[in-house]
């Protein structure tokens, strides 16, 4: 029986679960598609790589300089570190974590002191007492002694019990007829590095846990342990009179540049021709010295960019803007912005755009970041001027992402960019050169080459921005 | 393995992620490209385009609707790309369509292929204006904005796309009934 009915409804019936299995090659098709795109690569690979491998430096060099106390073999670097601050409060600080016991020659200081002073000076002992015991919680660490048998006893102690805890002891000296010890009128930097006349020595735990015990007992410098023991001072002692802190403000002109692509503004605006304007970045640097060669540097900046592509059209019509294919997201949907090529194409199939008046014009791109930037700087050569490689990885967050329109002597802030990651990462590869006027400070000169790497989504354009930095500043070292 | 997680992996290029969205959707997907275009070679065409699209775009993918749906729209907007470049606009005046009644005596055989057979022998316009508004639910003024042109021509390409479909059905209902005829009698 016939019965009437609508063609939309006959139509969405039959197409309703429609669906078709397209042909094998098509599949085919697109996997050489997706597979040309992934090789066209191999450049930004290698610049991944290269920020991948600093990275890993950084944290290798945190990971071996933290794993130096649970070692079983000792090495000069594992001694305790002695800083005696005997003319400030008349007490020795033992601040280095240590699976160590340790055993104290006062005695020998003592000789070893006067030998080298032939003066003397009373004792200041109220500072030391009014330092003592402040930590309750636990009675063995930062404790104030009383004598040096309650001293090495404690520290003998404090290894069996909490190995991998660490020890800080301080030694009061004024209750242990140190009054002699000091010179009257002695007038030595208040640090004094106790290698000189202490004869500390160092034995692994089971070889001193009997030191312990007789804790007075004397262990003279002459044994192998202690001479290395002393040239680990000895480096410990060099390393720390040069500042292991530095702070470096700095300021540097941008140019940028780009590997692929003339601008990223979308194949709409490929051919267009676009000049890459010179711009600032600015910014804090800190430094921290692991080794005489290598220092962890981080910091804050301010990066800068701004670019300018010519030969635009543009055309006040409510015409969408995404057909024009870029990379523009426009405030007002009554301007159309695009190049005279894709328009006249957009123009042949609407004649109504055709006809609207247009106006030739520039866009100007202004993309600014907040850096944030890791890496690590070897010293090649460490004179009155040094000279340093640097690398490393920046994290970008973007402060503004502002599109100008420039036509005859007007500017007009029309949109933005749509395919800019708001987090994005960039390597870093430099050179570094200082110029030292004095300890503290020192003058410096860094090229440096910077590679975004994803700042664009890199679907929506080919185009890979590079950075050449000239970053000239002052360092400070504390 | 979760949509979630190998939509992830595509957005690292990961070919065998890709390879199973493919598998996933490649039939739903065809069916809407064979749809929109005017013959089987060109809607492989707009299939391979949408899906390099598809994959070039995917971390734009927020997780919020349907996966589906937004695979859909693009290979939709696949298809508007390519007609919308190539087609011939046609003048014509707009008083000559009268509201007509467009019913049709239903024909229980018009099998799936010939309607979209006739379907992609529209004129480019009306075919896509039809499969926008009818099969894909989309409102004239959407239809508007998505081909740049006025809700009334939106309007009146509809009609006159609805207008041929019905014409060649009942072509078709007719030819059959007389063969119908010729064999019974």
């Amino acid at each position: 029986m016939a019965n009437k009915k609508n063609i939309d409804q006959v139509f969405q019936e039959k197409f309703k679960n429609f669906e078709q299995e397209p042909d094998e090659q098509n599949w085919d098709a697109i996997k050489a598609r997706l597979q040309k795109k992934k090789r066209k690569r191999p450049f930004v690979i290698w610049w991944r790589v290269a920020g991948v491998a600093a990275m890993l430096a950084v944290i290798i060099s945190l990971m071996l300089s933290n794993q130096k106390d649970s070692t079983d073999d000792y090495t000069a670097n594992d001694y305790i570190h002695f800083e005696y601050d005997l003319f400030i409060d008349d007490t020795l600080t033992i601040s280095k974590q240590t699976k160590y016991a340790l055993s104290v020659d006062i005695d020998a200081l003592r000789s070893d002191q006067l030998q080298k002073k032939q003066q003397h000076i009373e004792t200041k002992r109220s500072v030391a007492k009014e330092s003592a015991s402040n930590d309750a919680t636990d009675p063995d660490y930062k404790k104030t002694f009383e004598s040096t048998e309650q001293f090495v006893n404690s520290f003998n102690r404090s290894n069996h019990k909490k190995i991998n805890k660490g020890f800080q002891g301080r030694f009061n000296f004024a209750n242990t007829q140190t009054a002699d010890l000091i010179p009257d009128d002695y007038t030595a930097p208040p640090q004094v590095n106790l290698t000189g006349f202490l004869n500390a020595g160092l034995k692994k735990e089971s070889d001193t846990i009997q030191a312990g015990q007789e804790n007075k007992e004397t262990q003279i410098a002459q044994n192998k342990d202690a001479s290395e023991a002393e040239d680990g001072f000895k480096e410990a002692k060099e390393s720390k009179d040069k500042s292991k802190w530095l702070i470096n403000p700095e300021v540097s002109p941008v140019f940028a540049g780009s590997f692929s692509g003339n601008n990223t503004l979308g194949s709409d605006f490929a051919t267009n021709e676009t000049t890459n304007n010179v711009s600032i970045t600015y910014g804090i640097n800190m430094g921290y010295q692991l080794n005489s060669k290598w220092r962890i540097i981080s910091g804050i900046k301010k990066l800068n960019t701004s670019s300018t592509t010519g030969n635009i059209l543009t055309a006040n019509t409510s015409f969408d803007q995404s057909f024009a294919g870029s990379n523009l997201e426009l405030n007002t949907p009554d301007i159309l912005v695009t190049s005279p090529s894709s328009f006249e194409t957009l123009s042949s199939q609407n004649e109504s755009l055709g006809r609207i008046p247009t106006q030739k014009g520039m866009l100007e791109q202004q993309l600014n970041f907040i850096e944030v930037p890791v890496g690590l700087a070897y010293k090649l050569l460490d004179q009155k001027i040094g000279i340093e490689i640097r690398g490393g990885a920046s994290s970008l967050f973007v402060s503004q992402n502002d599109v100008f329109l420039r036509t005859e002597g007007q500017s007009q802030q029309i949109g933005s960019l749509s395919h800019v990651n708001s987090t994005s990462f960039m390597t870093n590869v430099g050179l570094g050169f200082d110029y030292n006027f004095s300890d503290q400070f020192d003058f410096n000169l860094r090229p440096t080459l910077k590679y975004q790497l994803n700042t664009f989504n890199n679907s929506t354009t080919d185009y890979q921005p590079y950075i050449i930095a000239v970053y000239t500043g002052f360092s400070y070292k504390f | 393995m979760d949509l979630k997680s190998t939509i992830k992996k595509c957005c690292k290029r990961d070919l065998n992620a890709q390879k199973k969205i493919y598998d996933l959707l490649a039939t739903k997907l065809f069916a809407v490209c064979l749809k929109y275009s005017r013959n089987y070679q060109e809607a492989q065409d707009n299939l391979q385009d949408s899906f390099i699209k598809i994959f070039d775009h995917i971390d734009q993918y927020k997780f919020k609707g349907s996966f589906e749906g937004w695979c859909k729209r693009i290979t939709i907007n696949t298809a508007l790309a390519r007609y919308r470049k190539h087609d011939v606009y046609e003048l014509f005046n707009q008083d000559q369509l009268t509201e007509q009644e467009d019913t049709l005596e239903e024909e229980e055989n018009l099998s799936l292929q010939f309607l979209l057979k006739i379907v992609q022998e529209l004129p480019n316009r009306y075919r896509l204006v039809f499969n926008l508004y009818v099969l894909d639910g989309y409102s004239h003024k959407a239809i508007a904005e998505m081909l740049d042109i006025s809700e009334g021509t939106s309007k009146s390409n509809l009609a006159r796309g609805r207008k041929i479909l019905k014409e060649k059905i009942q072509k078709a209902t007719d030819e059959h009934k007389s063969r119908l005829k010729i064999k019974n009698g």
